[in-house]
């Protein structure tokens, strides 16, 4: 009853709020700001691209317009060339995106359901069957699904992005939506989703490796050797569960049934594997040929593909765009001499890269979370971030709720992430409006933020591995108790 | 289950065991959260005492850039440029008294005498801006109405006309305005404004002959029927912003005829312009006090705080010093006259006195009579930032990144006699003519001297690096009591979860207890993450209903007037039961301020007994973000607020405290000190309650009258704040509201 309020009453009040800050004018006070739009999301570009598709020009003539041609069809003509101020344009314009919000916390809703399935399988698995028990015992609360669901519909990130013009809201769904795929098993629906997500912001190329151990893996789990560990405990387990009649009885009960589970370990086949793999390439491979089709279509010969690439993925690398924003790259490559600019782009792009590996083999029993880390530091290292990518990984941080709930500096970095949204524009404002301040201002809060995204990652990351120690802990006490409670059962039965 | 117990007894024995290395900063940070409620009280009462200090720490003035070189040239404005002024005066006058329309005199007097000496010219027209409190698109800008010009009355139509002066040579591409705002009185010109506009006129005629000009110069005679700054934001926004206004040919025709009478074609409506304004200056002649000496007042305030840059005042002050004039800024009375002042006024002329006997340098010379005047000159300066309406029309200006200044000239003598005029004339024209020469040398913007600063006199002032540090005083003290709390919190969690929930939950009976210590972590870890959440939860709709609140008095406005609109066809009362509209608005207003939050914190799940840390915790912690950023927008607003604010927070926790806490350990540790310092943070969080403090300001502006008419202020200065943006009325409802609230929520929780 309870979850099915939050779902109805969150997700209409959701729609309510978008609707509201809509018609009382958010567009117009939005639509500039560089914490919410970029040169690739911003949807007054996107009107000039289509105005200028309409002309029968190149959209991306004059560098107005870097997105997809796609999205041009798709939204253009909904939003028209923006002149209309009145109510019901404002809705319709609107529409689009408050829609794609509410599919992205549905979606992220589903995981999360899935990811407490895969959470309380795992534990009877590992026999820590207490751990299992107190969850259960609040059968009201939240479960992970709704809580996502609420984070990410009510994060004011998710709300300044849906409502001030910008396209983020679409492509946080494109990859919550392959994220969704992966976990529950969709092939297709992830190589797609993965597939154009990549195309709309390039970044998501990076989750591939998380959509491929969900894939093959399965949902977050603890570490393998975890499972190995208890397995050799459980055997204690079923000898226990001979003598019957006990005050564990039920606990047993469960922990019976999870040692046929054992059997289906959620690995696969090494063979089965392998069929994953190649129809995840065919459907992502099937995807990207009628994405690239369509492009050509809706280009309707105004441009090239090549063009395209140029303008988009391209223009995410080089950076062309200097405008300030909440990322480091505006800064550091005003200032840059020309000739070491290329050096040090792929500098500040490998950072991502490099940042890839080790924590694909420090966390690849933990996909979700291995996702929700790469779009953070996407996030942190992107050429042109926006307050969309902050929406997308708190949303998915929140599907992680578990193992996060000891995260520490839980507090500073809620305050952090309020003084930033609130003193980043008003430097700007400081520096561009008022005169009074500088550059420095503004660039200040940018390191601010990025401090505060980077103590996110590590704090999480720790945390996370904090929690699987700890789950080893739990298995090896679990497992010298039932020892010491197996041997004075057996005196009692000699006596 | 008794094994496991035993066995965590065992595994926490070896933790006791295991000694802990110790950390310098962390034994550092304990010792500083163990003593934070002592440390804030320092910190508090040494920035409120560095406040008052400022005076003493003030520095004095000094021209930063180079190139203004005041009064390095000699004047031309002579005796004989006072004369033709008076000449010019009288033809104005003549002029004014035989027309019927005297906005119209002022402005054929103005385009004939600035066509004789060949400046372009133009009418610029604009209508008053519409009242407040009819849009409901809040976040966009307001909506530019379609100006039917047919249908303007007089009444609204302001027309500013404007000189230019070519600089013959200089490429035109930037320029120094001028400003003298007018205003007819039943259509007579008082003598004080006739004086403004031909003073302004023989300036203008000696610029036009000038040849030193290195930029243009722009003269504005603002028609300020409305008010000066109107008139002239309006006139900055048409230059800087041109809108699009298709006139139909009737239309143009009419506003012609309207405004014109035979002066030139109709391209005398066409807006010229001049290039970038380098600076503004408005003077304005005041009658003042009879037998009182002449005096310069100098306003600089613009909206929100912010002030032009300092050179611009020091070139003014530096001139009318070698001038010999009085210049001066505006002050308190009221403050000027404190008993209190002038008593601390003499400790510290004392002190400076001792501490130059103890050691040379460390003296000051301060009497105690030019502290109480720099300390009221430095109320006046800080309520104006407060306030954050720009003081004249110099805040027009600002909103476009340029540098201006108000010089109200005040004249005590007989403003008709013809000697008294010239006299005049003469000594505040070389003072104009003088800014003029300076700014005429700037070789870029100002930029050099400082933007955020306060005046203690014309001659000193406190740069933000000085006060910023009471502030920072002050401030410090919330993240303190927030990290206090913060390892409060978690201590409570370390000792361990029945150790807990007795400190924290004294009436449950803990049956969960058995089952929890195998989890010991996670299950407290959920404790804790559940107390969070509720506090959130708490924190954030008291949060948003503040923005609702802060949005509200457009629709409490409308409300009121369909609500009159219904209740006049009715019957044909139109005050209702005595109050007029505007105190009505008010009242609603305040009852749906004041009672909306109890409500919604009434419908909110229960709070347990050791929310109130997390919600205390967030409370700081919102409270510093707010203030933090409030003093990067308006200073003064962040000082007053954190005043106000600081114990108001800081000073609550549950009021059930003091009468008894039914564990017998926490009976142990209350002392009855310890509960008279509870009772006394009480009543410091009831006095900064917003019900307490409205009720005050609401019987400050009583003054003998009804409590209706106070309302009816109060709602008038709502009017103001919102009109002109004030960062003060935004700190108010989303900063102090429910930061206070939340405290009031924590005294019963």
């Amino acid at each position: 009853m309870a979850k099915w309020w939050v779902v109805w009453g969150g997700g209409t009040l959701g729609i309510c709020v978008r609707f509201l800050l809509v018609v009382m004018g958010s567009l117009s006070l939005l639509d500039r700001r560089v914490e919410v739009v970029s040169p690739v999301t911003s949807l007054s570009r996107l009107a000039e691209g289509y105005w200028l598709k309409e002309y029968g020009k190149s959209p991306y003539a004059g560098s107005a317009y870097h997105g997809s041609p796609l999205l041009l069809s798709l939204i253009g003509p909904v939003i028209g060339d923006r002149q209309d101020t009145s109510i019901g344009y404002l809705l319709c314009s609107c529409s689009l995106f408050v829609v794609a919000d509410l599919m992205s916390a549905l979606l992220l809703r589903s995981t999360g359901k899935l990811l407490e399935h895969g959470h309380s399988k795992h534990l009877q698995l590992l026999g820590l069957t207490n751990l299992l028990r107190e969850k259960t015992d609040r059968k009201d609360k939240l479960g992970i699904g709704d809580i996502s669901f609420l984070v990410y519909l009510f994060n004011p990130f998710t709300i300044a992005v849906c409502v001030g013009g910008s396209t983020s809201s679409i492509e946080n769904m494109l990859i919550i939506l392959s994220l969704y795929g992966a976990a529950a098993g969709k092939v297709p629906l992830a190589g797609f989703g993965w597939a154009m997500a990549t195309h709309l912001s390039m970044y998501p190329v990076f989750l591939i490796i998380p959509i491929y151990y969900l894939l093959t893996n399965g949902l977050d789990s603890p570490p393998n050797k975890l499972f190995e560990l208890a397995k050799s405990v459980e055997p204690a387990a079923k000898e226990d569960s001979c003598h019957g009649k006990d005050a564990n009885d039920s606990y047993l009960q469960s922990s019976k049934s999870s040692s046929k589970g054992l059997q289906t370990t959620p690995m696969l086949s090494s063979r089965r594997k392998w069929v994953v793999i190649s129809k995840l390439v065919f459907w992502s491979a099937i995807s990207w040929v009628c994405i690239l089709r369509l492009c050509k279509v809706a280009l309707l010969g105004r441009s090239s593909l090549i063009t395209m690439w140029l303008e988009t993925h391209k223009y995410m690398l080089t950076v062309d765009d200097l405008t300030p924003n909440l990322g480091l790259f505006w800064y550091f490559f005003t200032e840059v001499f020309d000739f070491f600019r290329n050096f040090f782009l792929m500098v500040f792009h490998a950072n991502i890269a490099f940042m890839v590996p080790p924590l694909t083999i420090r966390l690849r029993h933990r996909p979700i979370f291995l996702a929700f880390i790469l779009t953070a530091i996407c996030s942190m290292i992107k050429s042109y971030p926006t307050v969309g990518d902050a929406a997308l990984y708190i949303g998915l941080m929140a599907l992680c709720v578990h193992e996060l709930s000891e995260l520490k500096y839980f507090y500073l970095l809620l305050n952090g992430y309020i003084l930033i949204s609130v003193l980043g524009p008003v430097m700007y404002n400081l520096w561009i409006f008022r005169g009074t301040g500088n550059a420095n201002f503004y660039f200040a809060t940018n390191l601010v933020y990025a401090t505060l995204q980077t103590v996110l990652i590590v704090e999480s990351v720790s945390t996370v591995i904090g929690y699987d120690k700890h789950l080893l802990k739990e298995i090896k006490l679990h497992s010298s108790n039932k020892s010491s409670q197996l041997h004075p059962k057996s005196m009692e039965v000699s006596a | 289950m008794d094994t496991c117990c035993s066995t965590m007894a065992a595994m926490a024995d070896a933790t006791t065991v295991r000694k802990p290395r110790v950390r310098a900063l962390r034994w550092l940070a304990g010792i500083v959260i163990r003593y934070s409620q002592i440390m804030s009280g320092i910190c508090y009462t040494a920035g409120l005492i560095t406040v008052f200090l400022l005076p003493v720490l003030s520095k004095p003035t000094y021209i930063s850039e180079n190139a203004l070189m005041p009064g390095s040239a000699n004047s031309v404005f002579t005796p004989k440029s006072a004369t033709d002024a008076r000449l010019i005066a009288e033809e104005l006058h003549n002029m004014v008294a035989e027309s019927s329309d005297g906005y119209m005199a002022v402005r054929k007097w103005a385009i004939n005498r600035m066509s004789a000496i060949g400046a372009d010219f133009y009418l610029h027209t604009f209508t008053h801006r519409e009242k407040p409190f009819t849009s409901m698109r809040f976040f966009s800008s307001p909506q530019q109405m379609p100006r039917n010009w047919n249908s303007t009355r007089d009444g609204d139509l302001g027309v500013n006309t404007v000189g230019i002066i070519k600089a013959p040579r200089a490429e035109g591409n930037e320029a120094v305005v001028l400003v003298t705002p007018f205003t007819l009185d039943g259509g007579k010109l008082s003598s004080a404004d006739k004086l403004t506009l031909s003073f302004g006129m023989a300036l203008f005629e000696l610029y036009g002959s000038a040849n030193w000009l290195a930029r243009d110069v722009i003269w504005v005679l603002a028609d300020a029927r409305c008010d000066s700054h109107t008139a002239v934001a309006a006139w900055l926004e048409e230059y800087h912003e041109p809108k699009l206004h298709f006139l139909s040919a009737a239309e143009l025709a009419h506003l012609y005829g309207q405004i014109t009478d035979g002066m030139g074609d109709a391209s005398v409506l066409e807006f010229k312009r001049a290039g970038f304004i380098s600076a503004g200056l408005v003077f304005q002649v005041s009658a003042g006090n009879r037998g009182q000496v002449d005096s310069i007042k100098v306003s600089a305030e613009g909206p929100n705080g912010q002030m032009p840059n300092l050179d611009l005042i020091n070139i003014i002050n530096t001139l009318a010093q070698w001038r010999r004039l009085n210049i001066h800024l505006d002050d308190i009375i009221g403050v000027r006259e404190s008993a209190l002042l002038r008593g601390l006024g003499g400790v510290i002329e004392n002190i400076g006195y001792i501490a130059g006997k103890v050691h040379g340098d460390w003296g000051f010379v301060m009497s105690a009579s030019s502290y109480v005047e720099s300390f009221a000159t430095l109320c006046a300066s800080f309520l104006n930032q407060a306030i954050g309406r720009s003081t004249g029309a110099h805040g027009a200006f600002r909103d476009y990144q340029i540098d201006a200044v108000t010089l109200n000239m005040f004249a005590g003598g007989d403003l008709e006699s013809s000697s008294y005029q010239i006299d005049l004339f003469t000594r505040y024209g070389r003072l104009v003519e003088g800014v003029m020469r300076s700014v005429n040398n700037l070789l870029e913007k100002f930029h050099q001297s400082f933007f955020l600063y306060l005046l203690c006199s014309p001659s000193k002032f406190v740069s933000v690096g000085l006060y910023m540090i009471p502030l920072g005083l002050l401030l410090i003290t919330l993240p303190l009591g927030a990290a206090a709390l913060n390892s409060a919190l978690n201590k409570a969690d370390e000792i361990g979860p029945t150790s807990d929930s007795q400190v924290l939950n004294p009436h449950s009976t803990n049956a969960s207890i058995p089952k929890s210590t195998t989890t010991k972590v996670v299950g407290e870890s959920k404790e804790n993450a559940g107390r969070w959440r509720r506090a959130i939860l708490v924190v954030s709709v008291v949060q948003l209903l503040a923005f609702v609140i802060a949005l509200l008095p457009p629709i409490v406005s409308s409300f009121v007037d369909i609500l009159e609109t219904s209740l006049a066809s009715s019957t044909t009362s139109t005050p209702v039961g005595g109050f007029t509209s505007a105190s009505l608005r008010m009242l609603l207003w305040a009852v749906v301020a004041l009672v909306s939050p109890f409500v919604a914190l009434s419908f909110l799940p229960s709070a347990e007994p050791g929310d109130w840390m997390a919600v205390k915790a967030l409370v700081l912690g919102i409270s510093t973000i707010g203030l933090v950023v409030m003093s990067q927008v308006d200073f003064a607003v962040s000082l007053i607020g954190a005043v106000v604010l600081v114990p108001t927070c800081l000073c609550t926790s549950p009021m059930r405290d003091i009468w008894g806490s039914s564990t017998k350990a926490q009976q142990k540790e209350q002392s009855f000190l310890g509960r008279i310092s509870l009772f006394l943070g009480i009543i410091v969080t009831i006095l900064g309650s917003p019900p307490v403090l409205l009720a005050a300001v609401a019987a400050f502006l009583l003054d003998n009258s009804h409590w209706i008419v106070s309302f009816e202020r109060l709602w008038e200065w709502t009017e103001l704040l919102w009109s002109g943006g004030s960062a003060l009325y935004i700190f108010i409802m989303i900063v102090y509201l429910p930061s206070s609230y939340l405290s009031i929520y924590i005294l019963f929780s």
